[in-house]
């Protein structure tokens, strides 16, 4: 039988243990502390009138500084904005002519990928056998960037009815869409009776059929979960959730990716230790080939759908050569111009939610400027067909896998911000974000 | 090889599928899958740690069939050791001193979210001092970013 120590108030342990559950402080006998009773002044309140403060800090005909300083902060932005275009634009034109087979991202990395990837993955679409094949680490990561981001929107915007107090509860029930079932337009019901089939149909096809031919487990899974949304509009939560719950949506992630979790490590250690995998390739365009690749599109895809589902079920509840230069290469030019438009809607805008489109106008210019790269002209997609391996048939498949990962990031940051932003607007009344910043400093006070 | 040099591999990949198995426990639950984590990823840590001092190099680790550049790789020596270590340490010692406040500050039904962010933010950081690729240094960033901010 343990017994408790003579001295164990003073042991190390305890003073541990008391500096963790916050019982000493340790500045104690080392500051001076002054007790609010000990002063002899005495604090006179003064009634703060806000309304009187915002109408002579934020009122511009009134307050000349204010005027002065929104004026100079859109000047400055617009030369900002202008000066990165700039820089960005000469920075493209010393970039090598897009579609040129000899630029350096041509490497023996994609010539790789081309040319052994039927072999050693089994999947005739280079790009799906390189993200869930060779990079399976990468896009696993990605999956989970999805999982984590559908929990995000959960913690922001899940009602939870138990736990809330009393005013949150009744504001949350008012924004709760649920309120306007059920839904009774016919048109809608008609055309969603009739799409939503074709649409899941459509979505299994792009998932099962993801290594073979263009679409896989991303683009699939956004297919179904544009289906599911549908539905959802058409006929409200409640013949939804018939079919569709949040508990079902968790065991869905948690099977598709605990699979993925369990069969990539597999793969990841018996490839470090140098072992034979035993899992049997096919024969590469049948449909049962390439491995873990087509039971990982169909969890993917069904990660994929199940989180754009919640992500809207939860919102829904709330010089002359230079120029000749920068013609040649059209589409980086044009990525560059689109990256300034989105960082200027990013910088002037005071709404919220323009500031989120201006980011994803900066993402989109991105991915554009990343599948020029990829381009390389008069070559086709890199999906081999009629046992054409040679590197020199195809584009550069890299870039495709990156502009994959980069729209999954920007769906869920997205995401992510819109949630942000619904509680903002829930607890201010506002997408301003002046009037947001004046009102929690009035909360600050 | 030896098998603790499966040690790095396994940490990251426990804290992922840690993450993942707490999306359907409840709170309590998700709370002790990721004590158990975090000090296993401790052990794990150390024993790596150990290993690398004693041979004193470090060495990569194919995740896959396939070398770097084609396929993915992360990269083990006593800084990575080192650095894993600590960060395990000052990441259990956060999850106990701020225990009883977890159960204060956080709605009963989104205590397991919290663990998730918790197990998910360590597998980032663990992959992110592994990786010997900068793009899965990308992908895990952004997991880095998202779990604190929630």
């Amino acid at each position: 039988m343990s017994r408790e120590r003579d001295n164990y108030e003073n042991s190390g342990w305890r003073r541990f243990e008391r500096w963790m559950e916050g019982e000493t402080d340790p500045l104690q006998g080392r500051v001076e502390v002054k007790r609010p009773g000990q002063e002899t002044k005495k604090v006179v309140q003064i009634p703060i009138d806000y309304q009187k403060i915002e109408e002579a800090v934020y009122n511009t005909d009134k307050n000349l500084n204010m005027k002065f300083f929104r004026v100079f902060y859109k000047v400055m932005s617009a030369i900002l904005c202008f000066g990165i275009i700039a820089v960005l634009l000469w920075t493209v034109s010393y970039l090598p002519v897009t579609g040129n087979p000899s630029n350096p991202n041509n490497n023996e990395v994609s010539a790789r990928y081309i040319e052994s990837g039927l072999q050693e993955t089994g999947a005739v679409n280079v790009v799906t056998g390189m993200i869930l094949d060779y990079r399976a680490f990468d896009t696993f990561g990605e999956s989970c960037v999805l999982f984590i981001a559908s929990c995000c929107v959960l913690i922001l915007l899940r009602i939870d009815l138990g736990s809330s107090s009393g005013q949150l509860k009744r504001r949350l029930a008012d924004a709760d869409d649920r309120y306007y079932e059920p839904k009774n337009d016919v048109i809608l019901q008609q055309v969603a009776f009739i799409l939503v089939p074709l649409i899941f149909i459509f979505g299994i096809y792009i998932v099962l059929n993801g290594h073979l031919s263009p679409g896989g487990g991303f683009s699939g899974g956004a297919v179904l979960g544009s289906g599911l949304i549908l539905y959802l509009n058409a006929f409200g939560f409640k013949k939804t959730e018939e079919i569709f719950t949040e508990k079902r949506y968790r065991r869905i992630t948690l099977a598709a990716l605990s699979f993925y979790c369990l069969a990539k490590s597999y793969s990841f250690f018996t490839g470090a230790n140098h072992i034979p995998s035993g899992i049997p390739l096919g024969t590469p365009g049948a449909i049962i080939s390439s491995g873990l690749i087509l039971p990982l599109n169909i969890c993917v895809g069904m990660v994929v759908a199940c989180t754009m589902y919640t992500f809207y079920a939860c919102s829904e509840r709330r010089d002359v050569k230079m120029a000749a230069h920068l013609l040649m290469n059209v589409e980086e030019t044009a990525s560059m111009i689109l990256f300034g438009v989105g960082f200027t809607m990013l910088l002037l805008h005071r709404n919220l939610i323009k500031k989120i489109m201006g980011l994803n106008i900066m993402d989109t210019a991105v991915y554009l400027f990343l599948a020029a790269k990829g381009y390389i002209e008069g070559r086709k997609v890199p999906i081999i067909v009629d046992g054409i391996q040679d590197a020199s048939a195809y584009i550069n498949p890299i870039p495709s896998g990156l502009v994959l990962t980069g729209i999954v990031v920007s769906v869920s940051v997205t995401a992510i911000m819109l949630s942000l932003t619904i509680r903002l607007y829930q607890r201010y009344g506002s997408l301003d974000i002046d009037e947001i910043l004046m009102q929690y400093r009035k909360e600050e006070r | 090889m030896e098998f603790v040099q499966n040690f790095p591999f396994f940490s990251i990949i426990l804290s992922m599928f840690a993450g993942i198995v707490s999306s359907v426990l409840d709170g309590k639950w998700a709370k002790r899958v990721s004590l158990c984590l975090v000090t296993a990823v401790i052990a794990m840590s150390a024993a790596i740690l150990v290993w690398t001092l004693r041979t004193g190099e470090s060495y990569t680790y194919m995740m896959g069939h396939f070398p770097a550049p084609w396929g993915n790789e992360i990269r083990a020596g006593v800084l990575e050791a080192l650095t894993a270590t600590i960060f395990g340490v000052v990441m259990l010692l956060s999850i106990v001193g701020g225990m009883n406040w977890i159960f204060v500050d956080v709605e009963p039904a989104k205590t397991n979210l919290f663990f998730i962010m918790v197990d998910l933010m360590l597998s980032s950081l663990l992959a992110m001092i592994y990786t010997n690729d900068l793009f899965t240094a990308y992908v895990f960033v952004e997991i880095n970013t998202i779990a604190p901010a929630a």
